[in-house]
């Protein structure tokens, strides 16, 4: 049942808890079912990926409305400086736990285009279909979420890396 | 271009988003800068760290059965969205479902449970025919034998498949026929014949049908659209980026 798994990956990387997670994504699977009529045809994994979406943000407005960027913060954030230079970063050992935190920590709009555009692989204009966002938001937001990943990652290039020096 | 400016499209390039040149010329400026190069290798290592699936949820089965449940019983009672009050924005439409249980309704869920529940990719024919549509654009191998007539193709298969494929020429009707090949679809040997119309490349893939009856089924996928057609003991499937329109009118050609 891959939508199934699909709904519910989408819901716990957005609310991340895992009972809110399920109760969401039942919620929006059976919302998808009541708009079923509605559906146009195609694939059926970005229009349910919509309502999950949607329902998470409801939640989230509701329940951790302080975790949600408003447009203040989204201008802050579009704006922060720009990470040190590439050459002189180098990732860190990419353990799925690692990633796994890293991922956690960005804000929820940056974290929910990762999961759209990696786990998910829908392109630009499919995760703009799903998130409601103008193309240029979604590339910058992308964008910004590379960069941020990157940073919790990375570790200056002069240090030996942890695993190296304990050889 | 400078670093800078490739720096700014590493996302575009990395997610497939850049018109060919732009990516041509990235391309190139990876092959001899260390800065972009490793900013490069990095977001890679970045993406495969992603797609790790240790990464991603699976639905515990405890969900799968509550969902199964609510949608067999589509229960009497309207939902009582726990999430959001104002949300159920359908309540007619599953009210009037609830009320008129029938084979319709059924055929609905089921038609739910498919969509929801199996991936179009699940059917291991149209998969193939997908990839190989894929395939045969961009590794250049488009046609074994070349050639707008059919009387040069036909033949060609001859000995290499142990049927005969119907091919026709249709220049007159906008479908410039470029070649055929041998392909793979489902595990045997098929013909694909192809056909240009404008600048977009048709694969049809001809075998022999295990069923004697007519079909006609559309699809489309990650913006191809797919047409499968049986016809006198024939199964044909059509896929191409050109508008659904276009492409039926090539299977009626065919079949004609």
């Amino acid at each position: 049942m891959p939508h199934l798994d699909t709904a519910y990956n989408l819901a716990r990387w957005l609310v991340r808890g895992a009972p809110e997670a399920q109760d969401i994504a039942q919620e929006a699977c059976l919302r998808a079912w009541a708009s079923f009529d509605h559906f146009r045809g195609g694939d059926a994994r970005p229009w349910l990926l919509a309502i999950v979406r949607n329902t998470c943000y409801t939640w989230l407005r509701k329940n951790r409305r302080s975790e949600l960027m408003d447009e203040l913060d989204e201008t802050r954030l579009m704006a922060e400086p720009e990470s040190a230079d590439p050459e002189r970063l180098h990732l860190r050992r990419l353990d799925a736990e690692a990633v796994r935190a890293g991922l956690q920590n960005l804000p929820a709009e940056l974290r929910e285009v990762l999961v759209l555009r990696e786990m998910e692989e829908l392109s630009y204009r499919e995760i703009a279909d799903v998130a409601g966002l103008p193309i240029g938001t979604v590339m910058s937001r992308l964008s910004r979420a590379r960069r941020r990943l990157a940073d919790a990652m990375a570790v200056p290039f002069e240090e030996p890396r942890a695993e190296e020096s304990r050889k | 271009m400078t670093c800078w400016e490739i720096q700014e499209h590493m996302d575009g390039y990395l997610d497939h988003e850049l018109d060919p040149v732009r990516s041509f010329d990235i391309q190139r400026h990876l092959d001899r800068c260390l800065d972009c190069s490793r900013l490069h290798r990095n977001r890679m290592e970045m993406r495969a760290a992603l797609r790790d699936d240790a990464l991603r949820y699976r639905a515990p089965d405890s969900l799968r059965q509550a969902v199964a449940a609510a949608i067999a019983n589509d229960t009497a009672a309207p939902p009582r969205p726990a999430i959001a009050q104002q949300a159920s924005a359908q309540p007619s439409a599953r009210r009037g479902r609830r009320w008129i249980w029938t084979t319709a309704s059924i055929a609905a869920a089921a038609a739910f449970a498919v969509l929801v529940w199996i991936r179009p990719s699940e059917n291991p024919v149209e998969h193939d025919v997908f990839q190989s549509h894929l395939r045969s654009l961009m590794a250049d191998h488009l046609t074994d034998v070349v050639s707008t007539d059919q009387h040069t193709v036909k033949p060609w298969f001859a000995g290499k498949l142990d049927f005969s494929p119907p091919v026709k020429t249709l220049d007159a009707q906008g479908f410039i026929l470029a070649g055929g090949r041998l392909d793979y679809i489902g595990g045997r040997p098929v013909a694909a014949l192809v056909y240009r119309r404008r600048l977009h490349v048709i694969n049809v893939f001809i075998w022999p049908s295990g069923s004697s009856g007519d079909l006609e089924k559309e699809s489309s996928r990650q913006g191809y659209n797919i047409i499968r057609r049986i016809h006198g003991g024939t199964e044909y499937w059509l896929i191409s980026d050109v508008e659904p329109g276009d492409l039926r009118d090539l299977a009626a050609q065919l079949v004609q």
